[in-house]
């Protein structure tokens, strides 16, 4: 086939799927009734997938909003946490690596029961950083509730 | 030479046109139907006395991948057909009416944006008597499909998957909601 052809299809390709559609989402839920203004501390678990280190990041997204917060194992977790927190992901490239998805699950640590979950989905030309992904998230959920 | 290069040209532009179509034409993605959220058989242990209203949330459209979502109001309508069908509640209320409350939060549901990776839905249910906003059960139950249906083509399908999952979490809510005890205290 020849170079052209191909780079024609690359970039056909790449307009299409990364402007042809809506350019990012977000949301983030509470299962109701729960209330979230008695969390103050969250232990996040590490998903043994993630090399890139996307449970400190949250860890520490947390932490910027006034609330206690680790990371670590599952069998690590310490005793007294409010709630456990878990993240799935999905890097993609184009160009460089970036973070297309980012959800982020909290349970109650000691019943495994859904408190609050949120997603931000952002294809290439809307990409953010992890931390801006993870902020967006858990602000909608927490901020109201963070000691500042 | 300048006849190649022209027909090479042309050829180029055909196919980048026909290959930009079919991308952009087929952007957006499969649906997941109402009507196949609703199990075919439900097992309900006994009816129960009363009315029931049903309340989803967590619900979403508009995936910026266009990935196929279940939405607060699809998931609604398959569950109170479910419901009826089976015959767990003696009837289901409209509005905010009702003696009790299913509450299901669509809590995640996991699909591969890419290949032919397993779907699985978590969904956090809840049974409320209204009366007195008692909470009677509670159950996260999380179900999944493999994508490949029955049929035993082979051909994988998220959306079926999703669909899958989603029957199968209902089937088991009802379920365990029909071997409850209870039954509304006498007036």
């Amino acid at each position: 086939m020849k170079p052209i052809f191909l780079r024609v299809i690359a970039v056909v390709v790449g307009v299409s799927l990364f402007t042809g559609c809506a350019p990012w989402h977000s949301y983030s839920h509470k299962v109701e009734p729960v209330d979230l203004t008695h969390l103050k501390s969250f232990y996040v678990v590490h998903n043994p997938d993630d090399s890139g280190d996307l449970d400190t990041t949250i860890q520490d997204t947390f932490v910027s909003m006034g609330f206690q917060a680790s990371t670590g194992s599952s069998k690590d977790m310490p005793q007294d946490v409010d709630a456990l927190v878990s993240y799935e992901f999905h890097w993609f490239w184009d160009i460089t690596n970036y973070l297309l998805m980012l959800k982020i699950l909290v349970r109650d640590p000691d019943t495994d029961w859904p408190l609050a979950m949120g997603e931000s989905v952002r294809p290439s030309l809307a990409r953010k950083s992890p931390g801006e992904m993870s902020k967006e998230i858990l602000e909608p959920l927490f901020k109201s509730v963070a000691k500042h | 030479m300048l006849k190649k290069i022209r027909v090479d040209s042309v050829l180029t532009l055909c196919c980048a046109f026909i290959c930009g179509t079919l991308l952009i034409a087929g952007c957006g993605p499969a649906q997941v139907q109402t009507q196949r959220l609703i199990p075919e058989n439900i097992n309900v242990a006994k009816s129960q006395a009363g009315s029931v209203q049903i309340k989803v949330t967590g619900g979403h459209t508009g995936h910026a991948m266009q990935m196929p979502e279940i939405s607060d109001e699809m998931f609604v309508k398959a569950l109170e057909t479910a419901v009826a069908q089976s015959k767990l509640f003696q009837e289901v209320a409209k509005g905010n009416t009702g003696d009790y409350q299913i509450s299901a939060n669509i809590f995640n549901l996991s699909a591969p944006f890419w290949g032919r990776a397993p779907v699985s839905l978590e969904i956090a249910w809840q049974l409320f008597r209204k009366k007195d906003a008692t909470l009677l059960w509670r159950e996260a139950i999380v179900t999944s499909d493999e994508g490949f249906g029955d049929s035993g083509d082979k051909s994988y399908s998220k959306v079926g998957a999703i669909e899958s999952a989603a029957r199968k979490n209902i089937s088991l809510a009802l379920e365990r909601m029909s071997a409850l005890d209870i039954a509304l205290p006498l007036k």
